[in-house]
């Protein structure tokens, strides 16, 4: 499973992706002051299609 | 510490906060809270930069910072897609400053575009003498691009925009769609004015023509054509033939059906060198392989989607095609499979007969039946196995086989099924031949032999943009359907490619398909279920609508340009229409077609008027829509919203994609404040959120909230009225194999001639987004939490104190975007 970050603050000018939800987590003493809670996003099953080639 | 921009020029300048703040400010006019979105922006940005960051990579920050928030509200989509569409306008146009100077370097620019593109043979050189380019330019509006959102704009930029040689961009969103609009004009006796009206409704996004003609239209290289429908026949020159057309047809950007059941099977005699044939399967594997080698440097593989019929000898391994173990050289990596099913077989399966399997080269004729007569000669066949007279067969249950296809379909999506009586009984040009397959997508339903491969050609309405005072623009849509029939008839005269069966076919049947797209979002906006009565009788008078304006104006250009060569003895010379079509498919089944007959228009008028003569062979087909339906900002095709928020990962990127919908409904009850977290904790599902009411959940349901009937319910109710097919997803939570199988045999009882790819709910993985919150509030709040800024209250989280250096990317924006923060 893919981690991808949300927040702003990280390392999020590293990635390929153009919200910059693939980077990874990096520890620092800000994260210390507010927990983390773990959501999931679904993926659209569309990616899986590959009628790019006609669409 | 100072913060120093590195300008394109390598000079440097000291960062100056004022001025991103005006250009955030500017990208926020007239949302909501327009002032605290600046403000987060603003001081979110502040910890991503760095010393030496240039002008470039500024302005992604800024980009990304806006897009980290989308997850708190879509508005913020709206401010990254307008900071990014500055970042193009900038470096396609220049410096501006007001809305009216950008409009009128939109116009002022528009003739030195073209002819650059002429210049640098990136466009079609006639647009120098065919159009009034001064006129075109008056007609751009610069304005239609706040419509996009900013996966559209993305989207349009690094799928469908045109680079210059030097690799900077040379178009703005309104250059490109009239560019588009401009290549399908060319023959129209009016180019220029023919081109501002396919403009409007395509700068709109109230009709958008597929993927290929976005890509090619107007260009020096026009292969515009959306689908190719083919078979290989049983011998190896054709084979090797086949190999070759599918190296041209994925070449030039083409979605390709290849049928297969005529090779004859594996240990099959082949009197030549009196040896025995490998079937199909390592043929198939070859081109597999073909599709992997022409594939634009490796970035983009070919598609297409092997069809078979279950009674070829070699159906098990055709199975097996998509499995992950196994012989390699036995499987498709790329490929797609799809099964071509008689009503003969579903009927063995309800009366759980046998089933027999045989090989081509014994059962020559067995390939161009269908029907009533199909199962004659298949009885006829089945016959002679038993008397022993067959050298090749098997036998198995009927039932046995079709819990193999959907156990395979289940563990690899694969094969789709498609049902070959529907399709050829359905078809109104069964004149010109037998229908062997179906296409990629599974929505062409056309005829195709040794000496012509079926072509189609798409456009889809945006449903979405026809939506006017709580119902549907019929005007409207009558008005998007004439004119996208007329282009897409254009496009016929218009478009190349380098297979004369091809261009055959395309010239002789000038069949198109005219489709849809949004209309869930059509069924979320009117306040509907998608499960409801409501939104069965929606689609089925969209349908009607669109079946009625695209069949008639077909019959007018018909009477403008002359009917399609192909035309005499069609079903359309006998006064049919494709809801007639219906009835046929139920004599020859001898089983009810279960599904509503209802019309509204007055369908007797156009039967006579259809048989005076028409343009096109066919005029309708739902494609899936899965990439224009990011440009149009709306659900694709017919399909049910997937989730409230969930990720898109496409060849541009990752997108976040919230339900505008949901947010403005929950807005509107002042809950969205109140569930927002709860939502993204459910992981974009409101049914288990307490303080969202009843009706809005039931507008709400996503795909597998939904029962799989109502999508067959949907899927028949537009078929009804539509010439070839849908792209019909499905979506199951059950792994019941005997469920499954009522699923499927409801499909085929309620006359839905193809079902698209299969998305089991335990097979999606979910992407993990770790959002920080504050424990405590969170603890103290419960998840019913007052109002915060954000899921997860991101926004009021303490920031991380490192920030990375910004490293170039690639795949962002029109090439990145460079301009904005200078």
């Amino acid at each position: 499973m893919t981690t991808v970050t949300l927040t702003l603050t990280q390392n999020n000018f590293t990635s390929g992706t153009s919200t910059g939800t693939s980077s990874s987590s990096t520890s620092s003493t800000a994260l210390d002051q507010s927990a983390a809670y773990s959501y999931v996003v679904p993926i659209d099953p569309m990616d899986e299609l590959q009628c790019e080639s006609c669409q | 510490m100072s913060i120093t921009v590195v300008k394109r020029d390598g000079t440097r300048e000291p960062y100056d906060a004022n001025k991103i703040n005006l250009a955030i400010e500017r990208a926020a006019d007239g949302l909501p809270d327009s002032i605290a979105w600046v403000t987060q922006i603003a001081s979110e940005l502040e910890l991503t930069l760095f010393d030496g960051i240039s002008t470039q990579q500024l302005d992604e920050a800024v980009i990304q910072v806006a897009l980290q928030n989308v997850k708190d509200d879509p508005a913020f989509d709206v401010v990254s897609a307008r900071l990014l569409l500055k970042t193009i306008y900038k470096r396609v146009l220049g410096d501006y400053d007001t809305d009216a100077e950008l409009r009128e370097l939109h116009r002022a620019r528009f003739g030195d575009y073209v002819r650059q593109g002429v210049d640098e043979a990136l466009l079609e050189p006639r647009f120098l003498d065919l159009f009034d380019l001064d006129v075109l330019a008056e007609a751009l509006e610069p304005a239609n691009d706040g419509l996009l959102k900013y996966i559209g704009v993305v989207t349009l930029n690094n799928r469908y925009g045109i680079k210059a040689r030097n690799n900077e961009p040379l178009e703005t969103p309104q250059y490109f769609w009239m560019r588009v609009a401009m290549g399908l004009s060319l023959n129209e006796a009016d180019p220029t004015s023919h081109a501002i009206a396919f403009y409007k409704k395509m700068s709109a996004l109230e009709y958008l023509a597929a993927g290929s003609t976005l890509v090619n239209a107007g260009t020096s290289y026009p292969q515009l054509s959306n689908c190719f429908v083919m078979e290989m026949q049983d011998d190896i020159e054709h084979i090797a033939k086949s190999v070759r057309d599918v190296m041209w047809l994925t070449k030039g950007t083409g979605g390709i059906g290849l049928a297969v059941t005529k090779l004859r099977a594996q240990g099959s005699p082949i009197r030549s060198n009196n040896t025995s044939s490998t079937g199909p399967i390592p043929f198939m594997h070859t081109i597999d392989s073909v599709l992997r080698a022409v594939s634009r440097g490796g970035k983009k593989f070919g598609a297409l989607c092997f069809y078979m019929e279950n009674w070829h000898m070699d159906f098990p391994e055709f199975l097996d095609l998509r499995q992950n173990s196994g012989d390699p050289y036995r499987r498709t990596r790329t490929a797609n499979t799809a099964v071509w099913i008689s009503d003969e077989f579903m009927k063995r399966v309800q009366n759980d007969d046998d089933w027999y399997l045989f090989d081509p080269l014994e059962v020559t004729d067995l390939n161009e039946l269908y029907g009533k007569a199909f199962s004659t000669r298949y009885a006829e066949y089945v016959a002679m196995a038993e008397r022993g007279e067959m050298h090749m067969f098997k036998k198995m249950g009927a039932r046995e086989q079709f819990k193999q296809i959907l156990i395979s379909l289940q563990s690899s999506s694969h094969p789709w099924l498609t049902w070959k009586d529907t399709i050829n009984n359905r078809a109104i040009n069964n004149n010109t031949g037998t229908i062997h397959l179906s296409n990629l997508c599974t929505e062409i339903c056309l005829p195709q032999d040794r000496e012509n491969i079926a072509v189609c050609n798409l456009a889809s309405i945006n449903l979405s943009r026809h939506v006017v005072d709580g119902g549907m623009d019929w005007a409207k849509i009558d008005e998007s359907v004439r004119l996208a029939v007329r282009q897409l008839d254009n496009l016929i005269d218009i478009t190349v490619s380098s297979v004369d069966e091809a261009d055959h076919a395309n010239t002789k049947n000038r069949a198109v398909g005219l489709g849809v797209m949004g209309f869930t979002d059509v069924v979320e906006r009117l306040g509907f279920s998608y499960d409801s009565e409501e939104s069965f009788d929606l689609i089925d008078e969209i349908m009607e609508h669109i079946s009625y304006a695209a069949i008639d104006e077909s019959a007018e250009l018909a009477k403008e340009r002359g009917s399609y060569s192909n035309f005499a003895g069609s079903g359309w010379s006998k006064g049919l229409v494709p809801l007639d079509t219906i009835d046929l498919t139920e004599a020859d089944r001898g089983v009810e077609v279960q599904v509503n007959r209802t019309t509204r228009l007055d369908w007797d008028a156009l039967r006579i008027k259809v048989k005076g003569g028409m343009r096109n062979a066919t005029l309708m087909a739902i494609a899936p829509t899965a990439s224009i339906g990011l440009v149009a900002g709306t659900t694709p095709g017919l399909d049910p919203q997937f989730s409230q928020i969930f990720s898109r990962s496409t060849s541009s990127g990752k997108f976040l994609e919230v339900n505008r919908n949901l947010v403005e409904a929950l807005r509107a009850l002042g809950l969205w404040e109140k569930v927002r977290e709860d939502i993204l904790r459910s992981q974009g599902d409101i049914q288990g959120i307490a303080a969202i009411p009843d009706d809005m959940k039931a507008t709400y349901k996503t795909s597998f909230q939904l029962s799989p009937y109502a999508f067959l319910e949907v899927a028949a109710r537009a078929q009804k009225w539509i010439d070839q097919a849908i792209s019909r997803n499905m979506y199951l939570e059950t792994r019941d194999i005997d469920e499954m199988l009522d699923i499927y045999t409801a499909a085929w009882k309620k006359g839905v001639k193809t079902t698209y790819y299969l998305h089991m709910k335990p097979r999606h993985t979910a992407e993990q987004s770790t959002v920080k919150v504050n424990k405590a509030e969170a603890m103290n709040s419960g998840s019913s939490a007052a109002p915060r800024k954000g899921f997860g209250s991101a926004a009021a989280a303490a920031p991380v104190a490192e920030t990375a250096a910004a490293a170039p990317r690639s795949g962002f924006g029109f090439g990145g975007g460079a301009k904005a923060a200078e």
